[in-house]
């Protein structure tokens, strides 16, 4: 026998009280958890995928749909621009690099992106295995694309029209080599494949046979600026907003711009499972109180047996701890598995793997939290136990 | 050993219990009789510690419990006072044999499994010693209720009122029992009473 056995034993022979309060508890610590990890794993995600580019240029439109396209190719793009005229834009003042890119066919969901090896540098990795594309029609894959679909360098394979899986627009005329493999980088070139602008060029080409190819008509989608100070950050977008009939997007503030207003969304959320967690803070309070009331003269009876005050208030702590530990594993695991629900949605829609996010210092955060709310509801809990007169309860019981 | 002297106590806006001397050797037994509200519980409260005397001294085996201070008489009533109540209190979540494990654990007595099953079987207790209290007839609970104050081998057993609901037969049973287990602790034995049908039992008695 010990405090820790006859507290277990005591909270078992109120389960449905006891279940009550686990569930919010833990529902709130799932919610808690969840929200915080989400959201920090999605910032970080999209922040980290930016790489450095500091404006996007391409076709006038939602600046934000050409960041969330260009940049994170997580959306359709709002257009195409001449190339002709963004390599003018690219030779200019205060640009440290200027990368071009076309978007707008996808092998199995998988987006294409025609580009220079410029985008490869960008996006800090380098080749796995193989080489890097020479000529039109070469590809080099992503890691995750060349897992996912089995493919090695050599193998073929048609590219289909658009931003998503279609076999009705299939350009069979052109099939892609695979002719290197990209080392992982958990980012979002791992989902992309890359080849040259040119392939892009002459697989559209291919569609408009009859016209004669004139390299003034060339077109890309976008193209990605590094600035080579801050003057670029200063006068480059509104000069080109202005004065061209293009579009320069800020990624970095068109993310925060998104993330203040997701930022609604979690914010709201976190303080629901705050209320929660409070109301079921009130609940363990409760509930420990009414076992110091109700087992007052079992309380008594123990003081007899030579316990002395502070064993009864580590037995009332031991309740709570033992009800809050409990709800504390539940919500770990609801939110664990929530979570990776979450990442396995986000991996079939957008291709792209996440993974978790300092989750061990969050849960040590809020067990630390839930270890507070134990002792504030204890130290309530056990104000009887101070004025506990035990004839008094003895001699009315007897 | 017990001895007592100029014990005095009163509760808040009330008056005051001024109590005779008491002086028992070794083994012996003490019946103290008296009507209700005479001061007969709070006299078993004060010679167990749960209650402070305004006045006077406590003395059981030339250790003046009256002088320690709250942590160590908590220890010293664990180890060396057995009560036995009119009803019995115990450990409702606990089955039997817990509610023995949890007395000798709350009185820093090592659990021994022996030491428990021989008093199960003494107090014909063993073949429900896995039930809860709340399934045992009144007399097993009432037995529960003296194993529960002597399983510690206590050198004071106080026992308040324990015959006052019972049958004559079951009566006797209960005073033998009480003897016999005061016997084995090598206690003493004070009951408190206003049971007149026990007063032959003993031949040491006290009337308040």
């Amino acid at each position: 026998m010990n405090i820790v056995k006859l507290s277990y034993k005591n909270i078992a022979t109120k389960p449905l009280q006891t279940f009550l309060t686990v569930l919010i508890l833990s529902l709130s610590i799932g919610l808690l958890l969840g929200v915080k990890q989400l959201n920090k794993v999605f910032e970080s995600q999209l922040q980290q995928s930016l790489n450095g580019v500091d404006m996007v240029v391409g076709a006038k439109g939602s600046p934000l749909q050409l960041v969330l396209s260009a940049v994170l190719h997580i959306d359709n793009p709002t257009g195409n621009i001449s190339f002709t005229e963004a390599k003018k834009i690219a030779k200019g003042r205060y640009i440290e690099e200027a990368i071009p890119i076309s978007i707008g066919d996808n092998y199995k969901g998988y987006k294409l992106v025609g580009t220079t090896l410029g985008f490869i540098d960008l996006h800090k990795t380098s080749l796995e295995n193989g080489k890097v594309f020479e000529k039109p029609f070469e590809v080099i894959l992503g890691n995750a694309v060349a897992k996912n679909l089995n493919l090695k360098v050599g193998d073929t394979f048609n590219s289909a029209h658009g931003m998503i899986e279609n076999a009705l627009e299939s350009h069979d005329e052109n099939p892609l080599k695979v002719v290197g493999i990209l080392k992982s980088t958990q980012n979002v070139i791992d989902r992309l494949i890359v080849t040259n602008l040119e392939s892009i060029w002459h697989m559209h080409e291919h569609e408009n046979s009859s016209e004669v190819h004139n390299h003034e008509d060339d077109e890309i989608t976008a193209l990605l600026v590094k600035f080579s100070n801050k003057m670029g950050l200063l006068r480059l977008p509104r000069m080109i907003n202005k004065d061209t009939q293009f579009q320069a997007a800020l990624p970095k503030y068109e993310l925060d711009k998104l993330f203040q207003f997701t930022a609604i969304a979690t914010k709201s959320i976190t303080w629901i499972a705050f209320a929660i967690l409070f109301v079921s803070g009130i609940s363990m309070f409760v509930s420990l109180y009414r076992m110091v009331k109700e087992r007052a003269k079992e309380l008594a009876l123990v003081r007899t047996y030579g316990a002395s005050r502070n064993t009864l208030i580590k037995l009332v702590f031991s309740q709570g701890f033992i009800i809050g530990m409990f709800s504390y594993i539940i919500g770990v695991l609801l939110a664990f598995f929530g979570i990776q629900a979450v990442f396995t949605s986000v991996k079939n829609t957008y291709k792209q793997q996440i993974y978790l996010l300092e989750f061990p210092q969050d849960i040590l955060e809020l067990l630390l939290f839930i270890f507070g709310i134990i002792i504030i509801a204890t130290l309530m809990a056990i104000r009887p136990i101070f004025k506990m007169d035990i004839s008094k309860i003895l001699s009315n019981e007897n | 050993m017990l001895q007592t002297a100029n014990l005095s106590f009163s509760y808040l806006n009330s008056a005051s219990f001024h109590f005779p001397n008491i002086e028992l050797q070794n083994n012996e037994h003490l019946l103290i009789l008296g009507e209700s509200g005479i001061g007969k519980t709070t006299l078993l409260h004060l010679l167990a510690g749960i209650l402070t005397p305004q006045k006077g001294e406590i003395v059981i085996n030339d250790k003046t419990i009256t002088n320690l201070n709250s942590k160590k008489l908590d220890i010293y009533r664990g180890k060396n006072i057995g009560l036995v109540f009119q009803n019995t209190t115990v450990i409702s979540s606990l089955s039997v044999y817990e509610n023995l494990e949890a007395r000798l654990y709350f009185s820093k007595v090592s659990s021994q499994k022996k030491v428990i099953d021989d008093i199960l079987q003494q107090l014909d207790l063993t073949e429900v010693k896995n039930q809860k209290p709340n399934t045992l007839s009144t007399g097993q609970l009432q037995r529960l209720g003296i194993a529960l104050g002597v399983i510690h081998r206590p050198k004071i057993i106080l026992a308040d009122e324990p015959t006052s609901s019972l049958d004559d037969k079951n009566c006797d049973l209960v005073i033998k029992l009480l003897k016999s287990q005061a016997k084995k602790s090598d206690a003493n034995l004070i009951i408190i009473t206003h049971d007149q049908r026990i007063k032959n039992s003993f031949d040491n008695t006290l009337v308040l």
